[in-house]
């Protein structure tokens, strides 16, 4: 019994010792939230779905605006983990630095992250979000979301950092062989897909992503509570600094099931509009031949490109 | 496990009484854990087959025996199928009645399955019925029979334990034995490597091909039948593996629940390797009281599809479960007509490393009826099964399969069966892959450390259920 004992002791010290070593190898090749939730407390952040995880670019505002202060930090997750509501609204607290004045915030909208399933209870709300249980936002390494989150073993977080590091060293296999399945968060929280832009494979990408959101609009419905949320977030935000309301462009084709789905958005968002320092429709003027990697997200080339532009906009807002 | 596995150890002074009231409060905490309102069921369960056995013990009038066994098999069996099968008789009988063009309206109750009822129920009938044929005693010993009807290691998945086995192991002193648990500790690496490497890495896609059938290619529909057949046995298999191993720690020998299965050389032997302690429960409970094979071809044939039919409808209440079983006895035709159902019965290519051209082949006919059954038991309805089956006998099942994301997870999982295989393969004769007490230490260490670093790093920890407990 007493070596019995003793060799499970040691077994499970080896376990955990492994464990904690591998913990700190976790990085932005981790998963697609593990770095947002490890990087310390921010002073001005860039909040929304997974629109806005691939397609604002921090550090191409930060230098469009001449922002060399309050640097700005992209906290979206996706439609699953940040629609407004209360479970975001409480990690965008505690993300956020007490001490933020002067500070800028970026928020995209667009239908979905107002609205809620036909189905679902308030208490069912964000069941699925990355976010909810999670008390710690910015700590590394985050041991809670790797406990309570992470669906590997630890093992994996080196099997994918070494993955991406022989994948980047053969670069041309990053983006053609790996067909999006790799994804890394740069240190400012923007999300780097390596997809194919093969167009064979973006559209049948397109395809189920339009069907999937066509779905949607009929078990989807505008959500009180969810705009709620969103003003509430607004109100908040307004205490350190300045808050720009962004809807990111989309494919022509996924603009028309949105405005099918919520024909009066703009005038359902009017009192987050007056509330904020600016409204930016990005789809107005058509999606002036941006890339998209599915009809919904933008490609990292479109995606600087639209950073430049919200960065030029608060800066015409401003000057 | 731990707290239970200290309690169990060091605080009853070895003193048998103790032990096995630690194990049945753990039990309990376990089952309660769960959903508390059912322990009631199990304890009404236990309590009526405690007392029908002392019944059974007393008499020797053969009415009143019959009776007694009668009540038990009516009350279990009520409950199981009032839990397990109302909603489907009643969602079949008002089909029918639609079928025939006057449709009728039936109130569906809305109620969950109690976790792990189709096990206890059959553990506990065995206890019953093997008294009424007078091939086991009756215990007085009450803390020790609900011990053993809720033993926790197996209480929701198996192996089905029969009363002759386990309930003598309640009543004599446990000793800890190093090796013994040692091999328990191996069993359960094993058993988690074949849940959460292979079981649920298989279940990512699985589940994705199904659910998205209709827009595949054939071929990967097939890759999407062959998934399954990897995750069911992982699944399964790693649970009782799992509870055999954990079952060790505490000084008990359960069954084996399955033997390599899928290195059969025909589908008789297969069910000989596959879920052991049903197949076997159904034979001695059902097809040899039936009259097994001594009634000749026809009784042989009649008998082999009752046990299938009732097998498919233990698995669950659907068509899809019975047609599945039905297969099955279809499958075993020939072998019961050229009488060679029992041709197979050691290890194939004993002592021996690979197999001969003749038993590869025989195995791969036999994995490859296996898979078209499953793509039965894994369908959520009959047109569901049929529909994948025609697309997967298209013109597309001979163009390369279709890469799901994320790609990488699929492309490990594939090779990760390989591996798995192989190790199965060369461990075919032993009581799990991971027995290898015989080999030197550095053998050992290295094996455990290699199995513990592709649980770590290829082990998915998501939500994903074993697919058992559902039954």
């Amino acid at each position: 019994m007493k070596k019995f004992i003793t060799n499970s002791i040691i077994f499970i010290c080896i376990i955990t010792a492994i464990h904690i070593s591998l913990a700190f190898l976790a990085d932005g090749s981790t998963d697609d939230y593990y770095k947002k939730l490890a990087s310390p407390r921010q002073a001005s952040l860039i909040l929304g779905t997974s629109r806005a995880l691939q397609g604002i670019m921090p550090t191409v505002v930060d230098s469009v605006i001449g922002n060399h202060k309050n640097h700005l930090y992209n906290f979206a997750f996706t439609i699953n983990s940040s629609p407004f509501g209360e479970v975001y609204y409480n990690a965008v607290k505690k993300k956020l630095l007490k001490t933020s004045k002067g500070a800028y915030f970026i928020v995209t909208v667009d239908p979905w992250s107002i609205s809620e399933e036909k189905t679902l209870d308030h208490s069912e709300f964000d069941e699925h979000s990355v976010l909810k249980g999670m008390s710690v936002f910015s700590e590394e390494p985050n041991y809670e979301y790797l406990i309570k989150k992470y669906p590997f073993g630890w093992g994996m977080i080196a099997f994918n950092k070494m993955t991406l590091a022989i994948l980047k060293y053969n670069s041309k296999y990053l983006n053609s062989s790996v067909q999006g399945s790799f994804t890394e968060v740069d240190d400012t929280g923007y999300l780097n897909v390596y997809t194919s832009m093969d167009s064979l494979f973006v559209q049948r990408k397109e395809k189920k992503k339009f069907n999937s959101y066509k779905n949607s609009s009929k078990s989807n419905f505008f959500s009180g509570y969810r705009y709620s949320y969103l003003i509430k977030t607004i109100k908040h935000l307004k205490k350190h600094g300045k808050v720009y309301l962004v809807r990111l462009p989309v494919h022509q084709k996924m603009l028309e099931i949105e405005n099918r789905f919520m024909v009066d958005f703009d005038k359902k968002l009017l009192s987050a509009i007056n509330l904020s320092d600016g409204y930016l429709d990005m789809n107005c003027s058509g999606s002036d031949g941006y890339k998209f990697t599915d009809g919904n997200h933008l490609y990292k080339e479109s995606a600087k490109d639209v950073s430049v532009k919200i960065g030029k906009w608060i800066n015409q807002l401003h000057y | 496990m731990p707290i239970v596995f200290i309690l169990h150890w060091f605080t009853t002074n070895k003193n048998i009484k103790s032990q096995n009231a630690v194990l049945l409060v753990a039990s309990y905490v376990f089952y309660g854990w769960w959903d508390w309102r059912f322990l009631s069921l199990i304890i009404f369960s236990s309590c009526i087959d405690y007392f029908v056995g002392i019944g059974l013990g007393k008499s020797n009038d053969k009415r009143k025996r019959k009776l007694l066994v009668l009540t038990s098999i009516f009350i279990n069996l009520s409950l199981l199928g009032f839990f397990k099968y109302f909603n489907f008789f009643a969602e079949s009988f008002a089909n029918a009645f639609t079928l025939l063009g006057k449709p009728i309206e039936v109130s569906r109750l809305n109620i969950i399955l109690p976790v792990g009822i189709s096990f206890y129920t059959f553990q506990t009938l065995s206890y019953t019925i093997d008294i009424y044929k007078q091939r086991l005693e009756p215990t007085l010993n009450a803390l020790s029979f609900f011990a053993y009807v809720s033993f926790f290691p197996q209480l929701v998945a198996g192996p089905i334990e029969r009363a002759s086995n386990l309930l003598p192991q309640f009543y004599k002193k446990r000793v800890f034995e190093y090796d013994k648990a040692v091999d328990g500790m191996r069993q359960v690496l094993w058993g988690l490597f074949k849940k959460v490497v292979i079981a649920d890495n298989c279940a990512q896609f699985a589940n994705q091909i199904f659910e998205n059938y209709t827009n595949l290619s054939g071929s990967t529909l097939v890759i999407g039948a062959i998934f399954f057949t990897f995750q069911i046995y992982g699944d399964f298999s790693g649970y009782s593996d799992i509870a055999i191993g954990i079952a060790r720690f505490f000084g008990f020998n359960l069954m084996q629940n399955f033997a390599f299965p899928y290195f059969s050389r025909d589908i008789a032997e297969f069910w000989r390797r596959w879920h052991i302690s049903l197949s076997t429960w159904f034979r001695d409970y059902v097809y040899i009281p039936l009259g097994g094979s001594k009634g000749g071809t026809w009784m042989k044939i009649k008998n082999t599809f009752i046990i299938f039919l009732v097998s498919g409808f233990w698995h669950g209440a659907n068509w899809t479960f019975l047609v599945w079983g039905f297969l099955n006895a279809c499958y075993f035709l020939p072998l019961i007509l050229s009488n060679r159902n029992r041709n197979n019965l050691n290890s194939v290519a004993e002592n021996k490393v690979f197999p001969s051209i003749k038993e590869l082949f025989q195995i791969v006919i036999t994995f490859c009826l296996v898979v078209f059954g499953w793509i039965f038991f894994r369908a959520e309805s009959l047109d569901m099964a049929f529909s994948y089956i025609v697309r997967m006998m298209s013109i597309s099942t001979f163009m390369p399969f279709q890469i799901l994301t994320p790609k990488l997870q699929m492309l490990y999982s594939l090779w990760l069966i390989i591996p798995f295989i192989a190790i199965e393969w060369l461990q075919r004769n032993q009581q799990h892959a991971l027995a290898i007490a015989s080999k030197s230490k550095a053998f050992r260490w290295t094996a455990y450390i290699s199995v513990f670093m592709l649980i770590i790093t290829f082990g998915f920890f998501g939500k994903n259920e074993f697919i058992y407990f559902q039954f």
